[in-house]
C-alpha cells in the first residue's frame, strides 16, 4: 500500500488545529440579556454530518488569516414557535449571537494558540454553497459542535460545522 | 447621564439589525440622542451628507466596507467625529489597526450596557472640555 504524505500532513494539521480550537470553546454566553449561548456537545469531533434540513436556519461565516475556509451554523427550528412578526428579529438575534460566539472562539484562539483569523459578516443563504460545502465533506474532514440558543422561553439546537484548515501561507 | 450630554448626535453602524436595536435601546434608556442607524458604510456615509453627528459606533466587520475602512474615511472627511468600535473578535491587532484608523475606544462584544454608558459618556465629555 502507497503511503500518501500529502493526505497524511493535512490529516496531521487538521487535528492539531481541531484541538486548539477545542479549547477555545465558549461553554455559556450571555447575549445582552436576550439570549442565552450553552455548550452542548463538548467535543468537537469527525462525524457524519446530515444535510441540512428544511427547519434548519443557516448562517455562513468566511474565516480569513491564519485559518481558511467557513463555518456553517445551523438553528433547527422544529417544532419552534416564531411569530411571523418576530422572524426577522428572531434571525438577527440568532445570527449575531453565532457572530458573537465564533468572534469570541476565534479572540480565543490567537491568544491561545497564536493563530490570527478573523471571520467574515455572516453570508446571507445560497443553497449551491451549502450543496458545495456538505460534498466537499468527502474530501476534507468536517467538525461539528452542538450549542443550546435559549430565548423567549424556547430551547433552539444549534449545529456549528467547522470547515477549515490552516492556511499553507502562514505555516512554518 | 451627565451633564448636557443629550445635546450630542450619536449614530450607530452595524450590519446587525438586532445589535442596533440593542444600542440604541442601552443609550435611548440613558437619554442620549441616537439620531441614526446604518446597516452599511455607505449608509452612514450618505447619512452624514446631511446630518450632524458627534460620535459613531461602527462595527469593524461590515459587508463591502469594514469599519475600520469606514472610520479611517471618517479620520479624513469628518475629523470632529468620534469613533467608539466595536466587535466580536477583539484580537491585538485589529484593536490596533482601529485605534490607529482614527478610533477612540474599542468595545468587544456582548458588552454591558455600564460598559458602553461610561466610554459613550467619557468622550462626548470631551467634547464639552474643548
Amino acid at each position: 500500500m502507497k503511503f500518501n504524505i500529502e493526505n497524511s500532513r493535512q490529516v496531521h494539521l487538521s487535528v492539531g488545529l481541531i484541538d486548539s480550537l477545542n479549547r477555545c470553546l465558549i461553554e455559556e454566553l450571555n447575549i445582552y440579556n436576550h439570549a442565552f449561548l450553552q455548550l452542548d456537545r463538548p467535543l468537537i469531533k469527525s462525524s457524519f454530518i446530515h444535510p441540512k434540513t428544511r427547519y434548519e436556519i443557516p448562517a455562513i461565516f468566511k474565516t480569513q488569516g491564519d485559518i481558511k475556509g467557513s463555518v456553517v451554523c445551523l438553528l433547527d427550528s422544529y417544532n419552534k414557535h416564531i411569530n411571523e412578526k418576530e422572524k426577522d428579529f428572531f434571525n438577527s438575534l440568532y445570527t449575531e449571537s453565532m457572530n458573537i460566539l465564533l468572534g469570541k472562539i476565534f479572540t480565543n484562539l490567537e491568544n491561545n494558540f497564536n493563530l490570527s483569523a478573523t471571520i467574515s459578516s455572516p453570508h446571507a443563504y445560497n443553497e449551491k454553497e451549502m450543496s458545495s460545502l456538505l460534498e466537499s465533506h468527502f474530501k476534507t474532514e468536517l467538525f461539528s459542535v452542538g450549542y443550546k440558543l435559549i430565548s423567549n422561553g424556547q430551547e433552539f439546537d444549534c449545529r456549528l460545522i467547522f470547515n477549515i484548515n490552516k492556511n499553507k501561507l502562514f505555516e512554518a | 447621564m451627565e451633564g448636557n450630554l443629550d445635546q450630542y448626535k450619536v449614530l450607530i453602524v452595524d450590519d446587525s439589525d438586532f445589535s442596533r436595536a440593542k444600542i440604541s435601546t442601552m443609550l435611548g434608556d440613558e437619554g442620549f440622542n441616537v439620531v441614526g442607524e446604518s446597516s452599511s458604510a455607505k449608509e452612514a456615509i450618505n447619512f452624514l451628507k446631511d446630518s450632524q453627528v458627534h460620535l459613531a459606533i461602527i462595527d469593524v466587520v461590515m459587508p463591502e466596507v469594514s469599519g475600520i475602512e469606514l472610520t479611517e474615511y471618517l479620520s479624513e472627511n469628518f475629523p470632529e467625529i468620534l469613533v467608539i468600535m466595536i466587535s466580536s473578535l477583539a484580537q491585538e491587532s485589529i484593536v490596533i489597526d482601529s485605534i490607529s484608523a482614527g478610533a477612540s475606544d474599542y468595545l468587544q462584544k456582548p458588552f454591558e450596557k455600564e460598559v458602553l454608558i461610561t466610554s459613550v459618556e467619557k468622550l462626548l465629555s470631551s467634547i464639552e472640555e474643548v
